[in-house]
């Protein structure tokens, strides 16, 4: 490999290019990203096929058909961005279910196929951190999102007197 | 691995193989098509570029590149299953075939999986005259990979080489692979029928003008699984298949030494390996590859970055409007317009060169005039080199001009395989060939009255034969005549010079 990572494997004397790969891998990807590939390989694997990826298709469809069951009552969907504000870089590197939950309110969008996006809803009274809410609509109504994100920004900026970020504390070492 | 594999290798006859077991065939044919870009990006497809000139970031795998499907492409594909009277799929998908190798830098192959674009048909071959029904499973598009050469070990293969380099101008160009169901009840015939699928396949391809049709460029390539079962069983033994093998004639060997090998395998009590195997057309046998079983698992899944294909009924029939005639249905025609006898028909589909008679005639040349040059010089010339009736290095037009020098008394048939000679040897064209060796026909009197004479000289009981009148003893002095030209000497014109010397 003659861009990015190279590691050649220890105590093999002459690797074949599955070695280098494998070594190379090995050392560049973080535990999450492995942990990712070995979830993924493992529910397209032969005979888990349609175990996992199969019945998470069809899941992924009751879960679009509940969207538009909700769209026929609503023009768009709101709700918080995360369940918590943010935690400390790092925290929860060994609880990766923690870090899995926190995406639990975004990834219906992606699963669904419909637009969605967040805008900052103030600090939190805990912690002072920020916190979000996401305004979802149905799949090609991008242009509605749009208008409501809009209106609800222009309204929530006029009550904090400016953007939101101009009340965030200074950040240690940085410039601003 | 190959080495002792050679050694140890047993074959039983094939007449005992078939005494104890049943073969059955599938055959994986791959086509690449002739379209003018690749199947998902807008790169050039041409043969033969300086490595790695027709790439781009899509065929290359780059992070973030889309692909877009080739229209023509699909145009293709939908053409060769209506010609192999498949159904067209109402709504189907790509699927990402998942494997490391460096030939295909994004880390999988985009194919079809389950959801081919044609499915359930059939091929009629012609073999020996009669017809046999080949079941197609399915048709379905994908793209090539790129081409590794590994350089530095004995074999050209990566084991032993030094290092390994990879031309991506393949990877990318649209391929069709078309896959039959199990071809069962053949018996002794399996080889022959296994050839002749192929070959009536590749004509076909050719008539649809889908692709280059060149085996020895890899445009298509076969891939033959063997099974056999106990004789009248009925059953379906382990398989294994043949990679590689990349001629008409080498499809019928692979099959017919694979039937040796099982058999002596399976008769010795031992079972036969589900694996891969390398066809070597040298040597004419197959040598042991990666074992397939455990290693592949491909983790199908449709691919995401493409639209499905939904083509819509209208086209599937406008398509089916613009198919070549079928194959059956075209030899019959060309049968009746030849004067051909089934016999000299059956000959000529069997060696091969439907196609190359035809064009031989559509170039000028009489009916038997272009059987006769294909099915004794050519098909005899091609034996003895081991090659493709096609793969001579002589053209149809070539022949025909070579017909037309014969018939207008320039050469005799025997001068004429002089100047196939010349052809095969790339020494240029008909005309050239007959002026730059010399070969033209001596019908001048002058010259042939002085060999005439010479000959009469040398032979006088012959011509005292021919003087009391015996005149089919002038055979003798024309052969003298033929030999003193070597040959070049126009026999007719030689008969009467000495039947007027002798009247």
């Amino acid at each position: 490999m003659r861009y990015g990572l190279r590691v050649l494997p220890e105590g093999i004397e002459a690797p074949s290019a599955e070695d280098v790969m494998r070594a190379s891998r090995d050392a560049g990807f973080g535990d999450e990203v492995k942990r990712r590939i070995i979830l993924g390989t493992y529910a397209l694997s032969s005979g888990y096929y349609d175990a996992y990826y199969g019945s998470a298709q069809k899941v992924r469809t009751l879960i679009s058909r509940d969207f538009d069951a909700a769209f026929a009552q609503a023009d768009v969907l709101v709700s918080p961005t995360a369940p918590t504000t943010a935690f400390k870089l790092g925290e929860k590197l060994d609880d990766p279910l923690a870090m899995y939950l926190n995406d639990l309110a975004t990834i219906p969008a992606n699963l669904a196929g419909v637009p969605g996006m967040s805008l900052p809803s103030g600090l939190a009274a805990e912690d002072g951190l920020p916190a979000g809410f996401q305004i979802l609509a149905p799949a090609l109504a991008d242009d509605r999102m749009y208008f409501v994100g809009a209106a609800l920004e222009a309204l929530l900026e006029k009550q904090w007197g400016g953007p939101l970020l101009d009340q965030a504390p200074p950040l240690e070492g940085a410039g601003r | 691995m190959s080495q002792l594999d050679h050694r140890d290798t047993e074959l039983l006859s094939f007449e005992e193989a078939l005494e104890k077991f049943d073969p059955a065939m599938g055959l994986e044919v791959h086509v690449e098509l002739n379209t003018a870009s690749k199947m998902f990006c807008s790169c050039p497809t041409e043969f033969g570029a300086e490595p790695n000139t027709q790439v781009c970031p899509t065929c290359l795998g780059l992070p973030g590149a889309m692909p877009v499907v080739n229209a023509k492409a699909v145009e293709s594909a939908m053409r060769i299953g209506l010609a192999l009277n498949c159904e067209i799929a109402e709504w189907c998908r790509f699927a990402r075939k998942n494997y490391f190798y460096p030939d295909m830098p994004k880390n999988f192959q985009t194919s079809q999986y389950d959801e081919p674009i044609a499915f359930n048909g059939y091929l009629d071959v012609d073999v020996d005259g009669e017809m046999f029904r080949v079941e197609i499973e399915r048709a379905h598009m994908e793209e090539d990979t790129g081409k590794s050469t590994h350089v530095g070990g004995a074999t050209g293969r990566i084991h032993g080489a030094d290092y390994s380099l990879v031309d991506y101008n393949r990877a990318g160009i649209p391929l069709i692979e078309i896959v039959t169901k199990p071809i069962m009840g053949t018996r002794e015939q399996a080889p022959l029928i296994a050839k002749a699928y192929v070959g009536q396949l590749r004509e076909m391809i050719v008539a649809l003008g889908v692709s280059d049709a060149r085996m020895d460029q890899g445009s298509i390539r076969a891939d033959v699984n063997l099974s056999l079962a106990p004789a009248g069983s009925g059953e379906l033994g382990t398989r294994t298949e043949t990679k590689n093998v990349n001629s008409l004639r080498s499809v019928e060997r692979a099959v017919r030494y694979e039937m040796q090998r099982h058999a002596a395998v399976l008769s010795s009590g031992a079972s036969i390996l589900q694996e891969t195997r390398h066809w070597h057309e040298d040597t004419g046998i197959t040598t042991s590859g990666r074992e397939k079983s455990d290693a592949e698992d491909y983790r199908y899944f449709p691919e995401p970055d493409l639209v499905p294909i939904a083509p819509s009924r209208d086209w599937v029939e406008q398509l089916r409007g613009t198919l070549p005639e079928p194959p059956r249905e075209r030899r019959l025609r060309l049968q009746a317009e030849w004067g051909f006898s089934d016999l000299e028909m059956r000959d000529t589909v069997g060696a091969g060169a439907l196609g190359l008679v035809e064009e031989t005639i559509a170039a000028g040349a009489s009916p038997q005039s272009a059987r006769k040059w294909w099915l004794s010089e050519m098909a005899r010339r091609a034996n003895d080199a081991g090659r493709e009736i096609s793969d001579l290095g002589v053209s149809p037009q070539q022949v025909a001009q070579v017909q037309a020098l014969v018939d207008s008394g320039a050469l005799n048939d025997k001068l004429a395989r002089q100047v196939f000679d010349g052809l095969v040897a790339g020494e240029g064209t008909p005309a050239e060939i007959v002026e730059a060796r010399g070969l033209a026909i001596v019908s001048d009197d002058g010259a042939l009255g002085d060999a005439v004479d010479r000959a009469i000289a040398a032979n006088p009981d012959v011509a005292e034969k021919i003087r009391d009148g015996k005149a089919s003893a002038a055979g003798a002095l024309i052969g003298a005549v033929m030999k003193e030209m070597r040959g070049q000497a126009d026999a007719n014109r030689v008969r009467e010079l000495i039947l007027e010397r002798l009247a």
